[in-house]
């Protein structure tokens, strides 16, 4: 479960503050999905990053319940927020999503590597098959095409069966027929593995899908 | 508009502009130590020898040269029949004992105008002339001014115990009959000499290495060079040619780095240039743009590097060579050495960047390499075989090879990059390792200066650790015996009288030196007594005969003599027994038994040295006995050859320690030019920087990938260093060495020349590596 009460977050520029979150506040049962909309710049990626821990916010709560345990991403310093990261969020970004030095499997198991998780090698092999990239194990992301990169990334956020998803604008880089597939991957992965899924985005379609929806407008 | 954009990109990233300015200033400033000290180091060497043969570049011998010989043969030149030469003038020079002082005594033509304005303007120190008297009078250093105060025309700097003169005064003083001539000076038209004199103002030393100018053979006499004449002065200028041949190195570094400079700006700048082109910006607006900026910070940087170069000279000079505060001002041809490298490199390598940058395919075609590297090959080859070539010769093939290696660097990346998955490990090692290959284009250039900096550090360390080697031995086997003890001749007899048949004593051996000149080359003739014992010390195990001879290594190959061959010396005609290895020996030495010296005067009889051995060296009484001779001969100095040996040890290191520092500054300078290419490495990062980072990844694995990166880079170096190295130390050693000093050095493989530059190019790319993340961070 996640629960967001009134968050606010603020950037400077030399003198001038901007303030990009203001008292935010929402809940996302576990395994459930909340769709994240709004227009370029109203920080739907800077929530999803609050979210993450990779930055902090100004004021207000970000609770999540992972294995069983709640966890006040206020109260952790930033290295505990990092293992927090690693060990219980799969994140998706728009694009740039893979490294470009290792393989389409490495990639995938990099996360299980990251936990010293051997025993999920298999797994990742399974999840790759299982979106249709049996034959790209040994390839180098450079000559997978857009969307095949979007499903490697998916799959490596699914991999360790994490708390929560956070997925930023995934198919926004991708043409009609891959953002379909893209996002009944990804929505579907979720249900199955039972996975709070947040999505930020500016489709239509996929915001639909989702369980719980969050606009965030102007500040 | 531009402009604005351009300058608001230094701003927004100061330390990476600072950086760029940093590693060009550091580049220049390299350039100008190594000029310096080498310009330095030259000045010194020309005053070994005698300003006045200065000009003359060709020594005309024959025996018992007389001034009607002279006389008849600059007639001839008059009436045009040795038509390159512009110049001549008779001279005696000639070394004798005068009151058991060894001097030289050199006789010029006072009544040749140039002669008397030489010596005048240029060496005297004293304005005391008394132009009335100067064909009387001599001029000499300032430890002969007392003896010659009476007829004192002026002090000259020139090295201890030189006496200048009239020809007539050189004469009486050599108690010669007044007809009689050492030489003729002769000055040849030599077409490369302007060549020469631009290539030694901008790389001081490299004259020495480059083909002499051999004038045609004149019938009746012996054509000497001044080379062969003075090989002090040759053997001074041969180092000196080593450490330009290193100011060499210094110099490509610090252009590849300049390079480096150019494509990791570049690297930056490109999305600011590829919006603007979008915009509809031509490349070529851009890419002149581009130039003029980096020429402002090759101007910027020259005149900081000029200024940092001179306090780099001062403070390794003051390292290497304590006793002499160094003045190292900053002349003409520095400036235009420092400021023209780093504006032609910056403009060249700011083009070449930029042409690099818009191509698409990755350079020359298979075919332009197999062509290249076949002339390369016969080049290569050509010097290291052909002893003609010189030693220009032995470093064109040092530089084909550095060369080859260089350009090795971006094939041996790509073959990796394709051969990428093959590197397992942790994900760690591997993301390190990967982005090494990744980016060929970024990373080739920074890679061959390390590898050429590392690889030209080991074959110099592999070739001085040899030398050092060869030379321990050879003191080793030189300094048997316990004690040494030097002064006049007639203290050393009475030294000589007081000792023998002393219970303490084992064995006492006497030496007398003499210097004569065959076939136009001055040679170090010692006489001693050459029993199985001594005969040991030179590498024979077996005493010499009456008419046999020992020849050092220098000596025999001025003289093309093997074991065997008959030397003639004083008219009388000798068997070579043996070749000695004749390390650090500023003369050509050979030694006599002492019968032949005091029958045949080949050397004067009198003694220079006294070597002798104690029955127990190390005991106490053995000490105090030696105490004892101290306090009853205080004029003479007794010291021990142990002591000698560390100072002849401390000495060599010292002589190299100049090259040490050189290729200190060389892998600095490589150091920085791969911090700049990491720094640019790391744009190509940003993004998976990012992805690690959300996925959970801390510092201290970061800093892992990064230390996997610089261990990455290092290898690579290595890979390419080592095979070099080796190949450059083989080259110097059985090449150079026998080109430059006339001596040759085994070679051996230790391991410390090897593993000292690669673990401080590995810890220098470590430290550059997780550096480089503080640039990007700051960025």
């Amino acid at each position: 479960m996640i629960r967001i009460t009134n968050l606010a977050k603020g950037f400077t520029d030399g003198n001038q503050s901007i303030d990009v979150l203001r008292d935010v506040s929402v809940e996302v049962p576990s395994g459930s999905s909340l769709a994240i909309t709004g227009s370029s710049g109203s920080g739907k990626s800077t929530l999803l990053n609050v979210m993450a821990g990779i930055i902090e916010s100004d004021s207000g709560e970000v609770e999540l319940t992972a294995a069983g345990q709640k966890y006040n991403l206020h109260q952790l310093n930033e290295s505990q927020r990092t293992k927090f990261r690693r060990q219980h969020i799969g994140y998706v970004h728009q694009f740039y999503n893979l490294i470009p030095t290792l393989t389409v499997l490495e990639n995938v198991l990099l996360p299980a590597e990251l936990n010293k998780r051997k025993d999920l090698f298999q797994h990742g092999a399974r999840l790759l098959e299982d979106f249709g990239l049996a034959d790209k194990f040994d390839k180098f992301p450079r000559i997978l095409s857009g969307g095949e990169q979007q499903r490697v990334a998916v799959a490596r956020a699914l991999l360790l069966k994490p708390a929560v998803i956070l997925a930023d604008e995934p198919t926004g880089n991708l043409d009609q027929a891959n953002t379909q597939l893209v996002a009944d991957l990804l929505f579907a992965m979720a249900k199955d593995f039972k996975v709070s899924l947040v999505v930020a985005t500016h489709s239509e379609d996929v915001a639909a899908r989702a369980g719980h929806r969050l606009h965030l407008g102007e500040v | 508009m531009i402009s604005k954009a351009l300058w608001r990109f230094f701003i927004a990233t100061p330390w990476s502009t600072a950086m760029t300015i940093f590693g060009l200033a550091l580049g220049v400033a390299s350039i100008v130590s190594v000029h310096l000290i080498s310009r330095t180091v030259a000045d010194q060497l020309d005053k070994l020898v005698a300003y006045e043969l200065s000009g003359y570049s060709y020594f005309l011998h024959r025996d018992k040269l007389l001034a009607k010989d002279y006389f008849e043969f600059r007639q001839h030149w008059r009436n045009g029949r040795y038509p390159g030469i512009e110049a001549m003038a008779p001279f005696v020079d000639e070394r004798t004992l005068v009151d058991n002082v060894p001097v030289r005594i050199l006789g010029v033509d006072l009544l040749l105008q140039s002669s008397r304005q030489e010596i005048s303007t240029q060496n005297l120190a004293d304005e005391e002339r008394r132009s009335s008297t100067l064909l009387e009078e001599v001029w000499v250093d300032e430890s002969l001014r007392e003896k010659y105060s009476h007829r004192l025309a002026g002090v000259i700097e020139a090295p201890q115990g030189t006496i200048v003169s009239d020809i007539g005064v050189a004469q009486e003083l050599l108690g010669w009959q007044q007809d009689r001539l050492s030489y003729i000076g002769v000055r040849y038209r030599d077409p490369t000499k302007a060549i020469k004199d631009l290539a030694e103002h901008l790389l001081p030393g490299i004259s020495a290495g480059m083909p002499v100018f051999k004038p045609p053979q004149i019938v009746g006499w012996q054509v000497k060079s001044l080379a062969d004449q003075h090989p002090a002065n040759q053997f001074g200028k041969s180092v000196l040619f080593n450490v330009s041949a290193l100011g060499m190195l210094a110099l490509l570094v610090a252009w590849f780095l300049i390079y480096q400079v150019a494509v990791a700006w570049l690297r930056r700048l490109w999305p600011v240039f590829q919006r603007l082109h979008v915009l509809g910006v031509e490349h070529t607006v851009l890419r002149n743009r581009f130039l003029v900026m980096m020429m402002g910070f090759g101007m910027v940087s020259g005149v900081s590097g000029l200024f940092l170069g001179q306090f780099l000279a001062e403070q390794i000079y003051t390292i290497v060579v304590p006793q002499a505060p160094p003045s190292l001002p900053i002349d003409f041809w520095v400036v235009i050495k420092s400021l023209g490298t780093s504006w032609l490199v910056c403009s060249i390598g700011g083009w070449w960047a930029y042409v690099q940058n818009t191509r698409s395919n990755d350079g020359l075609s298979r075919t332009t390499y197999i062509l290249f590297g076949m002339i390369g090959m016969a080049v290569f080859f050509f010097g290291v075989l052909v002893e003609a070539s010189g030693l220009v010769g032995a470093f064109v093939s040092i530089g084909v090879l550095s060369l080859f290696a260089a350009s090795s660097v971006s094939p041996l990346l790509h073959t990796l990059r394709r051969q990428a998955r093959r590197i397992r490990g942790s994900w760690l090692v591997r993301l390190g390792l990967r982005e090494v290959i990744w980016f060929p284009r970024d990373l080739a250039v920074a890679l061959a200066g390390l590898s050429l900096a590392v690889a030209t550090a080991i074959g110099v360390g592999l070739m001085v650790d040899s030398f050092r080697g060869d030379f321990d031995r050879m003191l080793e086997r030189r300094l048997a015996y316990d004690w040494s003890v030097v002064g006049t001749a007639p203290d050393l007899l009475k030294f000589k009288a007081a000792v023998e048949g002393a219970s303490q004593l084992q064995r006492i051996q006497t030496y007398a030196k003499n210097q004569m000149r065959i076939q136009g080359i001055p040679l170090e003739v010692n006489v001693t007594r050459l029993d199985r014992y001594e005969a040991r010390r030179y590498g024979i195990s077996r005493s010499l005969q009456a008419n046999e001879v020992l020849v050092g290594e220098q000596a025999a190959r001025l003289l093309h003599l093997q074991i065997g061959d008959q030397l003639n010396l004083a008219s009388n005609a000798y068997i070579v027994a043996g070749i000695f290895a004749s390390f650090g020996d500023l003369l050509p030495r050979v030694v006599v038994q002492e019968i032949v010296g005091d029958a045949n005067t080949v050397a004067v009889s009198m003694p220079d040295t006294i070597n002798f051995n104690l029955v127990q060296s190390n005991s106490d009484d053995a000490a105090a006995w030696v105490e004892g001779l101290r306090v009853e001969f205080p004029y003479l100095e007794i010291h021990s050859q142990q002591s000698t040996r560390k100072m002849a040890l401390e000495t060599f290191d010292r002589t190299f320690a100049i090259t040490s520092v050189l290729i200190a500054i060389a892998i600095m300078v490589a150091g920085i030019g791969l911090y700049i290419a990491i720094t640019a490495l790391r744009l190509n990062q940003t993004v998976s920087a990012k992805l690690l980072s959300t996925m959970g990844v801390n510092r201290w694995e970061n800093l892992g990938v990064d230390l996997a990166r610089g261990f990455g880079i290092g290898l690579c170096a290595i890979l390419i260093a080592l095979p070099l190295g080796w190949g450059l130390g083989w080259i110097l050693c059985h090449v150079v060495n026998p080109r430059a000093f006339g001596w040759t050095v085994t070679m051996q493989l230790s391991p410390w020349p090897i593993l000292g530059p690669v673990m401080w190019g590995l810890w220098f790319v470590k430290g550059r590596s997780a550096g480089g993340r503080c640039c990007w961070r700051l960025n």
